[in-house]
C-alpha cells in the first residue's frame, strides 16, 4: 500500500506530472476525455434509455427534436432518431463502439507492430529485409482499400447469420491491419540501438534466452515511442472508422458506432431534422480532438529531442 | 542506385501480382455482375449462359492466370458495367482524381507552411495558439463531414458553388482540365478544401515540429553566433533544412490522399479514380476493381521509388552506403 | 467543301440564335448511371426508362399505362399463334434513315440472339417474317397473352448504323462489339442522344422530325448521375438541377417548403414485402422451421405496425396493401386488398397456438439501398417482433450481394419487392414470386410459397387472351396467396419525385420517364 502511494507520489513529483499541471488546455481535454469515456463506458449505467431492447422502441417516438425545441419529449434530452431512439443514449452506446473499435484496432496493430519490430531489430538478417519489404508492400496500400479487402474476405468466409455479429471483429482487424508498420519500424529502430550495448550482451552471455532479453530489456525501452504513436493512432483509428461506416464498411446498424449514426443522419441532414447527424458528429469529433490533443501533448513531452 | 532499382522493380512487380492475386480470388465471390446485366426477369439458363460468356463459370484461379496474361501486354479486359475497356476508363477518371489531389497538395504546402513557421517562430503567441487548435481540429474531423456542412452552407443556403461535379472541363489530348473555365474553378473549391484539410494541418505540424528540431541543432547556434538575425536564420537555415523531411511526407502522402479522394468523390460526385471503384463495388465489376487496386498499388510504390531517389540525389550520404 | 463548311457554320449558329431565346432545357439527377445507349445490352428499369426516349418499340405505353400504337400502327392475330403487324410509315430514325421491316427483324435478332439480356423475352417468338417493307408477320411457339406488354419494352434499331458502328450483337464482352454504344445511338423516339460522357453528364436534344404530334416543349434534356442522396438534393434546392425522380421521404417536406419547388406524388406498382422459407425442415440455429406453420406467418404478419412504418418511416408516401398487385395494374381485384389487422395480442396467442410462446430466433436479410427505406423498415421490424418475442438478427447486405443470395436460396427470411416490370401484369409477378421453383418459374422464390392449385393456374395466366377468365384467375390466385399468407405484405411505395415548378411532368406508376409528355415553363 505505501509502495503505491510512493509511486503516485513519485508520479506527482515527475516532469511529466508538472508538464500536465502546467497546460490547462491539456488538462482541460483529458477531462473531457475522461467524461467521454465514462459516459461511453457506462453507457448502460447511465444512459437514460437502452436503445438496443428493440422492444421498448416505440415507432410513434420517432424524429423527436431535443427539449429546448418545440413539439418534443422531455423524456429525450437531445430528441430521438428515425427509429425511435433516444439519440443522446445512441450517442453514449454509439461513443462505446467507436471507442472499443479504435482502441482494439490500436492495440491488434501495436501488438504486431512491436513483435515484429523486436523479432526484425534483433534477429537482422534475411529475417529483417522479409519483415520490412511486407511492410513496404502492407503500405502501398491505403487503409481504404484494405478496408474494402478484409470486408470481401469476410464476406465471403463467415455464414450469413454470423456476417453481423462478426462485424465488429473485421472492422477491428481492417483498421486495424493497416498500421502496424510504423510500430514495427520505431520499435525495430530502437531494438537495433540496444542490440548493441552492453547489457544486451552481458545478458547474452550469461545465456538469457533471447526472448527473455527481448521482453525484459529492450521492450521496456521502446515504450516511450509506441505509446505516443498508440495515442495519436488512436484518434486516427477513430476517424477511420467513421469513414468506413461512411462508405458503408462499418459497423452495421445493429450495433451502430458514431460512424454508423452519422451516416444514418447523413440522409436526414437536408430534411430539418438536423439533430439525428448532427450530435452524433459532434460526439466524434470531440471525442477525437480531446485524444489528439492529449496524444499531442504526451508526444511532445515523450520526445527528447524536443526537451 | 541500380540495386535500389532493381530491388524497387522487384517489389513493384511482387506488389502487382499480390493485389491482382487477392483482388481475383476475393472479388469473385462478393457478388455476381450478370444480376445486374440481366434484371431481374431473366431465367437460370440465360444467367449461366452469360456466365460462361464472360468466363465466370471458370474456376478462379483460371480466370485470374487469363486476368494476369492480359494485364502483362497492358489489357485489363471489359467493364461489365459500361463496357469500356478497363484500361481507357481509368485514364478517363485519373485527370479529375490527380487534379484534385494536386490542388489539395498544393493548398496544403501554400497554407501549411508559413503556419508551421509562425507557429514555430512564435509558439506562445495566441494566433500560434489557435493555429495549433485549428490543425488539431483538421485532424479530427472526418472529410464526409466537412464536405457535408460546405454543401450546406455554399451550395443551399448561400447558392454560391455546385454542389456536384466538375463543372464545364476543356480537353487537351487525353487529358481533361476544369482549371480552364471558371465553373471548373469554382467547381474545384469544396472538393479540394474538404480533402485539404487534413493535409494543411498535417503539414503545418509537421514543419513545425521540424523546425523546432533544426533550431536545437548547433549549426544553427552557429549562425547565431555569427550575429545573424533570428529572422535570417529561421527563414534561410532552418526552414531550408527542414523542407527536406516535409517534401517527402508530402510526397507519400500524395498516395494516400488517392485513397482519401474516395470520400471526397462520393460526397461531390466528383467523377475521379474514388468514384469508379465506389461504382465498381456496388456493380461487382471485378475488372475494373483489380485493376484499380494494381494501379493504385503502382503508383503507391513508384511515388516511394521517386520519394527515394530524390533523397539519394540530395543526401550524398546516403550514396555513401 | 469550302461552301458546305460555310453553310454548316451558318446553319449552326442559326440553330444557337434560336436555342439561345427561348430554348428549354431540363436538368435532371438521379442515383444510378445510365448502363449504356445499348437498349438491348442491360434489362435494368432505370436505363430502359431514360432512354426510352431515344428509341422505340412497336408499342408503347401511354399516359394512363395503356398500350397504344408505336412504330406499328395497327396489328392483328391470323391465328392464335400467329400476329400480323403494320409497321407505320414515314418514320426516320436519327440519322435519316427511313424505318422499315428489315429494322424489326434485325431487332429482333440482334435483342432475340443467344446471350442478349433480352433472349428471354423474345423467347416466345418463333420467326419473324416480313411481308413487305412495312408488313411483319410474327408466329409464337404457343399462345401467349403478354407479346404487346413485352413489346413495349423492346426497342428497334437500325440496321444500318448499328452495321457501320460494328454493334451488331449487345453485350459481347469478350470482343467488345457492344462498346460501341456506350456514348451513341440511333432511334426513332423524339430525343436523340447529343453527347455522352459516361458517369458525368448525357445530353439528349429533341428530335424535330418525330413522326408524332409534339406535345412537349423540351429543346435539351442534360442528366447527371448524383449517387450521393444528400448531395442530389441539395442540388435540386439549390437550382442546380430541375428535377429529381426520387426525392427520399425524409426531404419531401423541405422541397415543398423550398420557394419555386414541388413534388409530384403518384403512387408506385412496386409492393414491399417479406418472403420466407416454407420448405426446409430447420432454418439455421433451430431444430424446426416455424415460418413453414401458416400461424407463425400469420403472427408475424400482425405483429407488424403497417401504419405506424407508414408515418413515422415512409412519412405518409406508400399504401399498407395486402396483395402483391397494385391498383394500378389491370385485373386488380380490390375486394381481396383487405390486411390481416395490426394486433399484438393475436398475433402472441397465433404463436401460442403453434408453440411458439416464449418465441424464437430468425436470421433476417434486408438489402440496403434497393427499395425507400428498407434499412429502416427492417430496424422497425426487429423491435415489433420483439415485442411478441421473436428475435429478429438482423443483416443489411449490399444489393449486388443481396440480389446474388437471395435467388441463391440462402435466406430464411427477407425483404423484397415486386413492380410487375416491363410486362406491367399480374403475370410477371407471380411467375417469379408465388410458383413454386422449378425451371425458369419462381425464380425469386427460393424455398418459399408453393401450392399446387397457384402452380397450375400460373401458365394458363399466360396463355389465356379472354379477360374474364383472366380475371377470375389472377383473383383466385391473389386469394390463396393472400389466405395462405405466402408473403407478408407491407405497402405499396409512393414515387416521389421533386422538380421545379417550372416542369410539368407526369408521373407514372411503373415510373418511367417519358419526357414528351412534359413541358416547361
Amino acid at each position: 500500500m505505501s509502495q503505491l502511494v510512493l509511486r503516485l507520489k513519485a508520479f506527482g513529483n515527475s516532469e511529466l506530472a508538472w508538464r500536465f499541471r502546467n497546460s490547462p488546455p491539456v488538462i482541460f481535454a483529458a477531462v473531457v476525455l475522461i467524461v467521454l469515456v465514462f459516459c461511453a463506458a457506462a453507457a448502460s449505467l447511465i444512459a437514460p434509455h437502452n436503445p438496443f431492447d428493440p422492444a421498448t422502441l416505440n415507432i410513434m417516438d420517432a424524429r423527436l427534436p431535443p427539449v429546448w425545441i418545440d413539439g418534443s419529449s422531455s423524456t429525450y434530452l437531445l430528441g430521438t432518431d428515425e427509429q425511435g431512439r433516444d439519440l443522446l443514449s445512441t450517442i453514449f452506446y454509439g461513443m462505446r463502439v467507436s471507442i472499443l473499435v479504435g482502441i482494439a484496432a490500436v492495440a491488434f496493430s501495436m501488438t504486431i507492430g512491436v513483435a515484429l519490430g523486436l523479432i526484425a531489430g534483433y534477429l537482422g538478417g534475411w529475417v529483417d529485409t522479409v519483415i520490412m519489404r511486407l511492410g513496404d508492400i502492407q503500405l502501398s496500400f491505403p487503409t481504404i482499400m484494405i478496408a474494402f479487402f478484409i470486408d470481401g474476405v469476410a464476406k465471403i468466409v463467415m455464414p450469413i447469420g454470423m456476417r453481423e455479429e462478426m462485424r465488429f471483429y473485421v472492422v477491428i482487424l481492417a483498421i486495424g491491419v493497416a498500421d502496424w508498420v510504423q510500430f514495427a519500424r520505431t520499435v525495430r529502430a530502437a531494438t537495433m540501438i540496444e542490440r548493441r550495448k552492453d547489457y544486451v550482451a552481458a545478458a547474452r552471455i550469461s545465456e538469457v534466452s533471447g526472448v527473455r532479453i527481448l521482453l525484459a530489456h529492450i521492450l521496456p525501452n521502446t515504450i516511450g515511442p509506441v505509446l505516443v504513436l498508440a495515442t495519436l493512432g488512436l484518434g486516427v483509428a477513430i476517424l477511420t472508422e467513421a469513414i468506413l461506416s461512411f462508405l458503408g464498411l462499418g459497423m452495421p446498424p445493429s450495433q451502430p458506432s458514431l460512424g454508423t449514426l452519422i451516416r444514418a443522419g447523413n440522409d436526414l441532414l437536408l430534411s430539418g431534422e438536423w439533430w439525428i447527424s448532427l450530435f452524433p458528429g459532434a460526439a466524434l469529433v470531440l471525442l477525437v480532438l480531446a485524444v489528439n490533443i492529449v496524444g499531442d501533448w504526451l508526444r511532445d513531452v515523450l520526445n527528447p529531442r524536443l526537451r | 542506385m541500380i540495386s535500389l532499382l532493381a530491388t524497387r522493380l522487384t517489389s513493384v512487380i511482387l506488389v502487382m501480382l499480390v493485389v491482382s492475386a487477392l483482388s481475383f480470388s476475393i472479388f469473385n465471390f462478393l457478388g455476381d455482375p450478370v444480376n445486374n446485366i440481366l434484371g431481374v426477369n431473366a431465367t437460370l439458363a440465360q444467367r449461366e449462359e452469360l456466365r460462361v460468356a464472360l468466363g465466370l463459370d471458370q474456376s478462379t484461379f483460371v480466370q485470374f492466370w487469363r486476368f494476369v496474361e492480359r494485364a502483362v501486354v497492358g489489357d485489363f479486359g471489359v467493364s461489365y458495367r459500361n463496357r469500356q475497356p478497363v484500361v481507357d476508363l481509368i485514364l478517363a477518371r485519373l485527370p479529375a482524381t490527380l487534379e484534385l489531389v494536386m490542388c489539395a497538395t498544393v493548398i496544403a504546402l501554400a497554407v501549411g507552411i508559413p503556419m508551421g513557421v509562425y507557429t514555430a517562430l512564435k509558439p506562445r503567441g495566441l494566433l500560434s495558439r489557435s493555429l495549433q487548435f485549428g490543425s488539431l481540429l483538421g485532424i479530427s474531423m472526418p472529410q464526409f463531414l466537412i464536405g457535408m456542412l460546405l454543401i450546406l452552407v455554399f451550395s443551399v443556403e448561400l447558392r454560391w458553388l455546385s454542389a456536384f461535379g466538375r463543372g464545364e472541363v476543356v480537353k487537351l489530348g487525353w487529358w481533361t482540365t476544369g482549371m480552364l473555365t471558371t465553373s471548373g474553378l469554382k467547381a474545384l473549391i469544396m472538393p479540394t478544401i474538404t480533402l485539404a484539410v487534413f493535409q494543411v494541418s498535417m503539414i503545418m505540424r509537421l514543419v513545425r515540429g521540424e523546425m523546432l528540431e533544426v533550431v536545437r541543432t548547433d549549426f544553427v547556434k552557429f549562425a547565431r553566433a555569427r550575429g545573424l538575425s533570428d529572422r535570417a536564420v529561421y527563414l534561410t537555415h532552418a526552414l531550408r533544412n527542414s523542407l527536406l523531411p516535409v517534401i517527402t511526407i508530402t510526397g507519400l502522402q500524395i498516395g494516400s490522399l488517392i485513397a482519401f479522394a474516395i470520400v471526397v468523390e462520393a460526397v461531390f460526385q466528383w467523377p475521379g479514380m474514388g468514384m469508379l471503384i465506389l461504382q465498381a463495388i456496388e456493380f461487382a465489376d471485378f475488372p475494373v476493381m483489380a485493376a484499380y487496386l494494381a494501379f493504385v498499388g503502382f503508383s503507391f510504390v513508384t511515388i516511394n521509388l521517386i520519394v527515394d531517389l530524390i533523397y539519394l540525389a540530395v543526401d550524398p550520404r546516403l550514396r555513401a552506403k | 467543301m469550302n461552301r458546305y463548311l460555310k453553310i454548316l457554320l451558318l446553319a449552326s449558329c442559326a440553330g444557337l440564335a434560336v436555342s439561345a431565346a427561348d430554348a428549354k432545357t431540363l436538368r435532371f439527377a438521379e442515383s444510378q448511371e445510365i448502363s449504356s445507349m445499348d437498349p438491348h445490352a442491360a434489362r435494368e428499369d432505370f436505363t430502359l426508362s431514360l432512354i426510352g426516349n431515344v428509341y422505340e418499340g412497336l408499342v408503347r405505353w401511354n399516359k394512363e399505362l395503356k398500350i397504344e400504337p408505336a412504330l406499328a400502327e395497327s396489328w392483328e392475330t391470323l391465328s392464335d399463334t400467329k400476329w400480323r403487324f403494320h409497321l407505320r410509315k414515314g418514320v426516320e430514325f436519327h440519322n435519316g434513315n427511313p424505318f422499315t421491316a428489315d429494322d424489326v427483324i434485325f431487332s429482333f435478332e440482334r435483342a432475340g440472339s443467344p446471350g442478349s439480356p433480352f433472349a428471354g423475352l423474345l423467347e416466345p417468338i418463333a420467326e419473324v417474317v416480313k411481308v413487305d417493307d412495312h408488313t411483319i408477320d410474327m408466329t409464337l411457339k404457343r399462345k401467349y397473352a403478354l407479346l404487346l406488354n413485352d413489346f413495349a419494352g423492346w426497342y428497334i434499331l437500325d440496321k444500318e448504323f448499328q452495321e457501320s458502328i460494328g454493334a451488331q450483337k449487345p453485350l459481347d464482352l469478350s470482343t467488345n462489339t457492344g462498346g460501341a454504344m456506350i456514348t451513341q445511338g440511333v432511334g426513332t423516339g423524339p430525343f436523340k442522344v447529343a453527347s455522352r460522357e459516361p458517369d458525368v453528364k448525357t445530353v439528349f436534344v429533341a428530335n424535330e422530325k418525330w413522326w408524332d404530334k409534339r406535345e412537349h416543349n423540351i429543346d435539351e434534356i442534360v442528366y447527371t448521375p448524383i449517387a450521393n442522396n444528400a448531395t442530389r438534393i441539395a442540388a435540386l434546392l439549390s437550382g442546380e438541377v430541375d428535377f429529381i425522380r426520387n426525392a427520399p421521404p425524409q426531404d419531401v417536406a423541405r422541397i415543398e417548403a423550398t420557394p419555386g419547388m414541388q413534388i409530384m406524388r403518384a403512387p408506385h406498382l412496386r409492393n414491399i414485402f417479406y418472403g420466407m422459407d416454407q420448405q426446409s425442415k430447420t432454418l439455421p440455429g433451430l431444430d424446426s422451421n416455424p415460418l413453414a406453420d401458416i400461424r407463425v406467418r400469420k403472427a408475424i404478419y400482425q405483429a407488424i405496425d403497417i401504419d405506424g412504418i407508414k408515418r413515422s418511416i415512409m412519412r405518409d408516401n406508400s399504401r399498407p396493401s395486402a396483395i402483391m398487385m397494385a391498383p394500378q395494374l389491370p385485373f386488380y381485384d380490390a375486394s381481396l386488398d383487405v390486411r390481416f389487422p395490426f394486433d399484438i395480442e393475436a398475433s402472441k396467442a397465433l404463436l401460442k397456438e403453434a408453440g411458439y410462446a416464449d418465441g424464437f430466433t430468425l436470421p433476417m436479410d434486408c438489402p440496403a439501398g434497393s427499395f425507400i427505406n428498407d434499412e429502416q423498415i427492417c430496424q422497425a421490424t426487429v423491435g415489433m417482433l420483439a415485442k411478441v418475442g421473436i428475435k429478429a438478427q438482423l443483416t443489411m447486405h449490399p444489393p449486388v450481394q443481396f440480389d446474388t443470395e437471395l435467388p441463391a436460396g440462402k435466406y430464411s427470411f427477407y425483404m423484397l419487392g415486386w413492380a410487375g416490370l416491363p410486362t406491367l401484369d399480374a403475370y410477371n409477378i407471380i411467375s417469379a414470386t408465388f410458383h413454386t421453383p422449378t425451371g425458369d418459374l419462381g425464380a425469386w422464390n427460393p424455398k418459399g410459397y408453393s401450392n399446387a392449385r397457384v402452380d397450375e393456374l400460373i401458365p394458363q395466366i399466360g396463355t389465356e387472351y379472354d379477360t374474364e377468365k383472366r380475371q377470375e384467375m389472377i383473383s383466385e390466385v391473389m386469394k390463396l396467396h393472400r389466405d395462405e399468407v405466402g408473403k407478408i405484405m407491407l405497402h405499396q411505395q409512393f414515387l416521389t419525385w421533386g422538380m421545379s415548378d417550372k416542369v410539368h411532368a407526369i408521373v407514372p406508376a411503373d415510373e418511367y420517364t417519358r419526357f414528351w409528355y412534359y413541358t416547361m415553363d
